[in-house]
């Protein structure tokens, strides 16, 4: 998986790409972790990302509670597996999903 | 092929000292050789100008007039007297018309003289010529020898060209030169002119060294420095293979043999002291360096090889562990069913690799409720299966305790909340089934759609409500709905890994893929019906490893009921 970032301001886009699971998402979670301190406006772009697991969607969510606390987070590009799985999950009740 | 340094060092020296004992051996040669030349032309040339001084010059004016006077007699006209059509006779004629001057008295004095200076000065020859510039001939007038290779008087020689141009000038001194004549031998001459009062010059003093004698010194002296240079080379080469021996060849081959006893010594002795720590080398450079450095080398390999042991000691004993882990948290799950004729129940769990947080369960919460939980814990290892544990329990307790499973997922959500610092999570699907009535009471919490099939017609996802994951957020709302089920009607629950079973080439086998395995095996229930299941599975992921735990329990209603 790669993960890209840009970061303007106190906004941070997070472009994923490929597959977040268990050998991945760790990753995420490392990136995360040292880079959203000061951010009040987290989007993560998932126009690339192929598939999301448990692994995956756990880092989502802490994610999402970090941002509760400090400003907003938004899911862009969502494909239809992955919104399947968010659909399943439940997950689309707590986050923001949105562009498409 | 292998050269050992010995014999490369033996080599280098050799060659060196041979370079060396040639270029010493050749300078000292040239050098040599020059100044003896220039040594023996001084020599000869001071030679003769002492004889042409000690020389009574008015004897040797009335012996030079004496012998001319007779040679011009044969002369014919200007010229020379033609030698060469001399025959044997002639030449007697020639040489005893010389008696009466070699007979004379003055003639043996200075015979005598000249030899006594000749045999003390040490030249091959000495004699007294005339410059006869009319014939261009040197004529002889005596030669200080008394043997019979004497030249006689009057004999001729032509004048070397060389003398010939200095006569031309005036100058009757000629400075020492080399001939090789077949008659006289190899020469280095000289001659000086011998004047009268007047300074006029009567005749030429000819004084010769035998080249043969001054190359004679020169051998000699070649050999004696030849012999020296060899003694002398011979011992600097052995002290100088002698040293770099010991300095270089012996401690690098010590160091050699030491690092080839390494690994054996290892497996030989583990308490004894190692080869290469007995070494001692005190050379003083390099070598010293490089041993201390193999020391210190070696001993980080043992400490990285102890370290090894501990770091592959303690894998095993995780990897022990992780396998106890494992059957403890399978043996966690049901393997008994309940035999009832009103349903027919099984459920299996096949773990991954690693172990993960897939479980299911069932429980009569009394005689005629049947609780029914399928389960998935987000992440892998150690950390989801002890989250398993957790979850499994507190959703036992809460359903024990009577509660609705929207209840039960509420109440389970919170005291899961209370403390998950870990920010796990876990998706449940739970029904409570009333056996009596056929009623099925369903929740979900984030879980995968349930399939159900009806009498007589195929398996269908079931797109329930769902609600979020449990221990996610606190005070999650969650529905629940209800499903009456008749004889015949079968529900099937799993977890994500039966859709997400992988292959090779990274497809995913998909709900798709499980609904038609299902209808295509739907006369079956039960333990034939997941069979059949696992099979379809197994033949599309098959070689590729199996990334998630593959759990799935079917519920079918039978029709007795």
């Amino acid at each position: 998986m790669e993960i890209n970032r840009q970061k303007e301001e106190t906004k941070l886009t997070i472009v994923l790409e490929g597959r977040l699971d268990t050998l991945t998402a760790p990753q995420l979670e490392a990136e995360l972790k040292q880079s959203v301190d000061d951010v009040t406006e987290l989007v993560f772009d998932f126009a690339k990302l192929e598939y999301i697991s448990s692994a995956g969607l756990r880092v989502l969510l802490l994610a999402q509670k970090t941002m509760n606390r400090q400003g907003s987070m938004v899911i862009c590009n969502v494909n239809k597996i992955v919104m399947e799985v968010f659909e399943v999950t439940g997950f689309v009740d707590i986050l923001d999903i949105k562009c498409g | 092929m292998k050269i050992s340094l010995r014999i490369k060092m033996i080599c280098v020296i050799l060659l060196t000292a041979v370079a060396f004992a040639t270029t010493a051996a050749g300078t000292s040669y040239t050098l040599y050789s020059s100044t003896m030349d220039q040594h023996y032309k001084t020599l000869a040339m001071n030679t003769a100008k002492t004889a042409s001084l000690i020389l009574d010059a008015e004897a040797v004016g009335t012996l030079t007039d004496g012998v001319m006077e007779i040679y011009r007699t044969h002369c014919i006209g200007n010229a020379a007297p033609v030698f060469q059509q001399f025959t044997e006779e002639d030449w007697v004629d020639y040489y005893d018309s010389f008696h009466e001057i070699t007979a004379t008295e003055a003639y043996f004095n200075i015979l005598h003289s000249l030899s006594i200076f000749r045999e003390e000065s040490g030249m091959r020859w000495m004699y007294i010529c005339y410059m006869d510039e009319e014939t261009e001939k040197a004529v002889y007038i005596i030669d200080a020898d008394i043997t019979k290779e004497a030249t006689p008087s009057g004999h001729c020689d032509p004048i070397e060209d060389g003398n010939m141009e200095l006569m031309r000038q005036g100058i009757y001194d000629f400075p020492a030169y080399v001939t090789n004549y077949e008659e006289y031998g190899w020469l280095c001459s000289a001659s000086a002119a011998i004047t009268d009062s007047d300074g006029s010059v009567i005749a030429n003093v000819y004084v010769d060294l035998s080249m043969n004698e001054v190359m004679r010194d020169r051998q000699n002296f070649l050999i004696h420095m030849g012999l020296a240079l060899f003694v002398i080379t011979t011992l600097l080469i052995l002290i100088m293979t002698i040293a770099v021996n010991r300095t270089v060849v012996t401690p690098i081959n010590r160091l050699s043999s030491a690092a080839e006893c390494f690994v054996r010594d290892k497996k030989d002795c583990e308490d004894g002291v190692s080869a290469i720590s007995r070494l001692d080398i005190r050379t003083g450079d390099e070598i010293e360096k490089l041993t201390a450095s193999i020391k210190k080398m070696e001993g980080e390999i043992n400490r990285y090889l102890s370290d090894l042991s501990d770091i592959t000691a303690e894998r095993e004993r995780i990897s022990a562990e992780l396998n106890i882990a494992r059957d403890i948290q399978s043996s966690m799950l049901p393997r008994i069913f309940p035999e009832r004729r009103e349903f027919d129940i099984y459920a299996t769990m096949t773990p991954a690799k690693e172990v993960g947080g897939d479980f299911y369960d069932f429980l009569f919460v009394d005689e005629n409720q049947l609780v029914i939980v399928m389960a998935d814990v987000s992440g892998k290892g150690v950390p989801a299966a002890m989250f398993m544990m957790i979850s499994k329990t507190l959703i036992k307790s809460a359903a024990q305790a009577g509660l609705s499973p929207k209840e039960v997922l509420e109440k389970v959500n919170n005291q899961l909340c209370e403390s998950n610092e870990a920010e796990m999570f876990v998706t449940v699907w739970l029904g409570i089934l009333d056996i009596r009535t056929g009623k099925l009471r369903c929740a979900n919490a984030g879980h995968e759609y349930p399939v159900l099939r009806r009498q007589g017609g195929d398996f269908e996802l079931y797109p329930d409500a769902h609600g979020f994951v449990l221990a996610g957020m606190e005070d999650m709302k969650y529905q629940e709905y209800e499903l009456q089920l008749c004889a015949g009607d079968t529900i099937f629950v799993y977890t994500d890994g039966v859709p997400e079973a992988t292959n090779a080439q990274h497809e995913l086998y998909g709900t798709d893929g499980m609904l038609q395995v299902l209808n295509e095996n739907k006369q079956f229930c039960g333990k034939e019906l997941l069979d059949a299941v696992h099979k379809g599975i197994h033949r599309f992921v098959g070689n590729a490893p199996q990334f998630d735990d593959i759990t799935m329990l079917s519920l079918t209603i039978n029709e007795k009921c």
